[in-house]
């Protein structure tokens, strides 16, 4: 398997405060990594690396080497930035749809990125919407406000809508956790199926998730990458005791 | 495979630079209405302040003289108003936030707070003469007058003394009653003291509003004219708002009582400048005060 | 403490509570005390009837025919639909020239026969007499006048309290004065307002926002009079100039004047509105690719759109208000308004300008008050429905 997304000594800094130390690591295409950690670790900054959205926080410092397909995403031109956000999709912890129809919620991202023909739109919609296995619950009533779905439909919708401009790269920051068990395992079930095709990064508190859906795992503590290994080598036999107390819920 | 055109991230890029651009003209456009305001009132009626302008009567018809009466029968408005219109508004704001306990009753309170504070000040004063002056008859006076203003001021009292003994940590309380203090000795002794600075505040703004409402008391208490200071609550008075209306737009010769008019609308401006100043300063002093603990 | 006393002050703290409920009950009493007892009386002037013959006693008519017949507008009764016949006016000096002190009688006993005797005579007289001056049980007719109804008081469209002895009460170039200027200045206000609100709370960095936000309280701090004042020595003035007018003080003086007052209130509900908008929300939109304005315009003004309409409902409601500085530079003419370079008026400038004049308790002091119970009931309006969008957000 190739490496999609590579960071080589990144240090991150939110005024005087270190958040994310010296973190070298590499992610697999076509895979689910999870990133576990306590509260304030550093896993969700860590996330908003590889779509730059830590860049809209004032007096925030990047350094070291950020890569996805070797390309150097923080030596871009600033109007490519809008192409890297295009292949990096990004899911919140609560579902986030916008106060717009199903059908304009889906078709944002599209609009905005300045496509306009109507049939290119709604097609590239039905085929999100497909994707994210919200189709069949919601083609009769694409012209209701989004807000009339139910939480996990919601936070589904957010994955269509994610989907639709066609990223390679999903980012996920805790997608469950607002949810419902029922919701919750449909949600599992789509990010088993995506990884066919996306390369995801899953933030996540639940363990038990972590274990279920992802392929590698990375464990963070206080801004470090404390270990980042095969889920089942982390789960079963973990190098650093650290991430031993962590998993077997000795803290956080 | 979707396609996006490159010209787009391009469009956007430069749409969003016009239109913050836009945006921070029209933001900085505000302030210099702010500032030609300011810069008007105090540019011609700086010369015209002096001691005698604040010490003297009017004279010759407003031509001449000071605002003298004006600025103390202020004075006193202010005085009274607050003196009523604080304790209740105080004790109002203690009573929503801690006492009452029913959500009805408390949803019910402050929108009859939101109502009062929405009514037009003419409608105060209208109330103000139908009630203090003829009912009561008080008759029109300094009393009609600071009873009208207090109650105008009252939402504003009410609602900062809400908001700032909502901000007293719950564990101060706590704190208090497991000591076995009651409700009252705890509000007394340890929530008010810690809400107090914020709790001012209110009071300033208030201070602020009274001294340049010029609606209520038009028919409640204002004289147009009077040379000697009032000696008691039951006399009419002159106000500042109110004489700066009267020179403004009633004097007999306009050219020549602008300049009172001027220095008058400056002294109003300097009350609400040292206001706000002041406003400003206890609610940092109170800021910083909450983040040490 | 006394527990006693603990008591007492708990009772008094209770009081409090209810004090601005009780405030709000008794404006409303006071004021629509007053201003229903307006609803269904005569406009004649108090203390003073109209007197016309038998056959004329019929014919009703309403005060603004009134008011043409002792202006000679109007000069037969046949435009009133009466039979053809000349309005002849009398007063009571004209009674004194007609007939002899002796004939009236000292106390104007004989008045009621005097009177009759010349309707006899000139059945198209018509004699405005003090009430004072006529027995009490007399039998003359009196002229049959439309009694003012809420209807007639907000669609007649002429306002002449000041007539004699008929006075005019149709608010509705007051009401139209009134709306003109609030909803003008909030559309002259509004362009700003957003602006202002998206700039403090999307573009601008708090070092700016720290020091703007107190400089635009300090514009709502500021009395209206003096913005009258500055309305009146710069904006009257600049208006009078650039539309090339006879008269600076118009609707567009005022709706700029409010404008500027309004401005504090739109920016800072506003600014709320779209501050409090949760920041997932923002990032997702900038996360598909979309730019900061265009997440702005398509997906925070959306989302705050309640919010922000409740702003300028705020915004028009406390325009409306406006007294002081609204009197200064309207130029107060009371007349169905006629557009933007026009003086109108506005219902709290008329109060203002005429409470005063009024006689205490007259027909006219009502009319006043029934003025002050409109703008009660719009301003109720206005907060109602700010109160019910408000918490349409919240849930």
């Amino acid at each position: 398997m190739n490496i999609k997304i590579k960071t080589q000594n990144v240090h991150l800094y939110y005024g005087d405060f270190h958040a994310l130390k010296d973190i070298s690591v590499g992610m697999y295409e076509k895979a689910v990594t999870a990133l576990i950690g306590p509260s304030g670790c550093g896993k969700s900054t860590f996330l908003r690396l590889f779509n730059r959205m830590n860049d809209l926080i004032d007096n925030v410092k990047i350094t070291g080497e950020i890569t996805i397909d070797q390309k150097n995403i923080y030596q871009i031109k600033q109007s490519h930035i809008d192409n890297l956000r295009r292949n990096v999709g990004m899911v919140f912890q609560k579902p986030n749809p916008f106060p717009k129809t199903i059908f304009e919620n889906v078709a944002y991202g599209l609009r905005v990125n300045g496509i306009n023909q109507e049939k290119v739109i709604s097609d590239q919609v039905e085929l999100s919407l497909r994707q994210a296995a919200l189709w069949e619950e919601v083609k009769d009533k694409l012209k209701k406000s989004a807000f009339e779905l139910s939480g996990g439909q919601q936070q589904r919708l957010c994955i269509a809508r994610a989907l639709a401009v066609e990223p390679s790269i999903l980012l996920m920051d805790e997608p469950a956790s607002a949810l419902d068990p029922i919701s919750t395992a449909k949600i599992e079930e789509l990010i088993f199926e995506l990884k066919k095709d996306y390369t995801i990064l899953i933030v996540t508190h639940n363990m038990q998730q972590a274990g279920r859906i992802s392929d590698y795992t990375g464990f963070f503590l206080n801004g470090e990458l404390i270990e980042f290994d095969e889920t089942k080598t982390i789960f079963t036999n973990p190098k650093n005791n650290k991430t031993e107390s962590y998993i077997t819920g000795r803290f956080g | 495979m979707i396609e996006f055109p490159e010209k787009a991230d391009q469009i956007k890029r430069w749409s969003q630079i016009f239109f913050f651009g836009l945006a921070r003209i029209l933001s900085i456009s505000i302030i210099l209405i702010l500032l030609l305001i300011l810069y008007f009132i105090v540019s011609r009626g700086i010369s015209v302040i002096s001691w005698e302008f604040l010490s003297a009567a009017p004279k010759e018809s407003m031509t001449q003289g000071g605002i003298m009466p004006a600025l103390v029968g202020t004075l006193y408005l202010i005085f009274w108003s607050m003196l009523i219109a604080f304790p209740i508004g105080v004790m109002a704001g203690i009573y929503v936030n801690e006492y009452s306990q029913d959500g009805r009753i408390k949803r019910f309170i402050k929108m009859m707070t939101n109502n009062l504070s929405g009514i037009p000040s003419i409608v105060f004063g209208l109330f103000g003469m139908a009630l203090f002056v003829n009912y009561l008859n008080f008759g029109a006076s300094i009393l009609a007058g600071s009873l009208t203003l207090a109650l105008l001021s009252l939402p504003l009292i009410i609602r900062t003394t809400e908001e700032s003994l909502k901000s007293v940590d719950q564990g101060f309380r706590n704190g208090s009653y497991a000591l076995g203090a009651s409700k009252l000795y705890t509000i007394r002794k340890v929530v008010l003291p810690i809400a107090f600075p914020n709790i001012i505040t209110g009071l300033i703004l208030s201070i602020g509003r009274v001294s340049g409402e010029t609606a209520p008391i038009l028919f409640t208490c204002a004289a147009y004219f009077l040379p000697k200071l009032p000696s008691s609550v039951m006399e009419q008075c002159m106000a500042l708002p109110y004489h700066l209306y009267v020179i403004a737009t009633s004097g007999t010769d306009v050219a020549k009582t602008r300049p009172m008019a001027y220095g008058t609308a400056l002294v109003l401006i300097i009350i609400v400048l040292i206001v706000n100043l002041f406003a400003n300063l206890l609610r940092n002093y109170f800021a910083s005060k909450v983040k040490m603990k | 403490m006394n527990r006693s006393i603990e008591k007492g002050v708990e009772v008094l703290i209770k009081t409090c509570g209810y004090f601005t409920s009780v405030v709000v009950v008794l404006i409303v009493f006071f004021l629509f005390k007053e201003g229903l007892s307006f609803v269904g009386s005569t406009p004649v002037e108090e203390g003073f009837s109209i007197v016309v013959s038998k056959a004329n006693s019929a014919i009703t008519i309403n005060s603004v025919q009134a008011k043409d017949i002792f202006d000679s507008k109007i000069h037969n009764w046949s435009e009133i639909s009466g039979k053809p016949d000349f309005i002849r006016l009398f007063d009571l000096d004209d009674l004194l020239e007609i007939f002899s002190p002796e004939e009236l009688g000292a106390d104007f006993e004989n008045s009621e026969v005097c009177i009759r005797r010349l309707l006899d005579s000139l059945p198209g007289a018509m004699v405005v007499v003090l009430n004072a001056a006529l027995p009490k049980d007399h039998k003359l007719h009196t002229l049959q006048l439309d009694k003012i109804t809420l209807y007639s008081f907000l669609s007649d469209r002429q306002w002449f309290p000041t007539a004699k002895p008929v006075g005019v009460y149709g608010a509705l170039p007051l009401l139209l004065g009134t709306l003109l200027v609030s909803i003008m200045a909030i559309i002259l206000a509004l362009p700003f307002g957003l602006a202002g609100a998206i700039y403090l709370a999307e573009i601008a960095d708090n070092r700016v926002r720290n020091w703007l936000k107190p400089l635009i309280e300090l514009l709502s701090g500021i009395p209206s009079v003096v913005y009258g004042f500055f309305g009146l020595v710069v904006i009257v003035p600049f208006v009078q100039q650039v539309f090339g007018l006879s008269v600076g003080e118009t609707a567009l003086s005022g709706s700029i004047v409010l404008a500027i007052m309004a401005l504090p209130t739109i920016i800072t509900v506003s600014e709320d509105a779209i501050r409090t908008i949760p920041s997932d929300v923002r990032q997702a939109s900038l996360a598909l690719g979309a730019s900061h304005w265009q997440t702005i315009t398509r997906v925070l003004i959306p989302y705050a759109a309640s919010g922000i309409s409740a702003a300028i409902i705020l915004g028009v409601g406390r325009a409306i208000g406006e007294t002081m500085a609204v009197l200064m530079v309207t130029g107060n003419a009371a007349i169905m308004p006629h557009g933007l370079t026009h003086p109108v008026r506005t219902i709290p400038a008329t109060i203002a300008a005429e409470l005063g004049e009024a006689s205490f308790g007259g027909l006219h002091f009502k009319a006043l008050f029934a003025l002050g119970c409109v703008l009660f009931v719009i301003t109720f309006v206005t907060n109602y429905i700010v109160d019910s969008i408000s918490r349409k957000r919240k849930i």
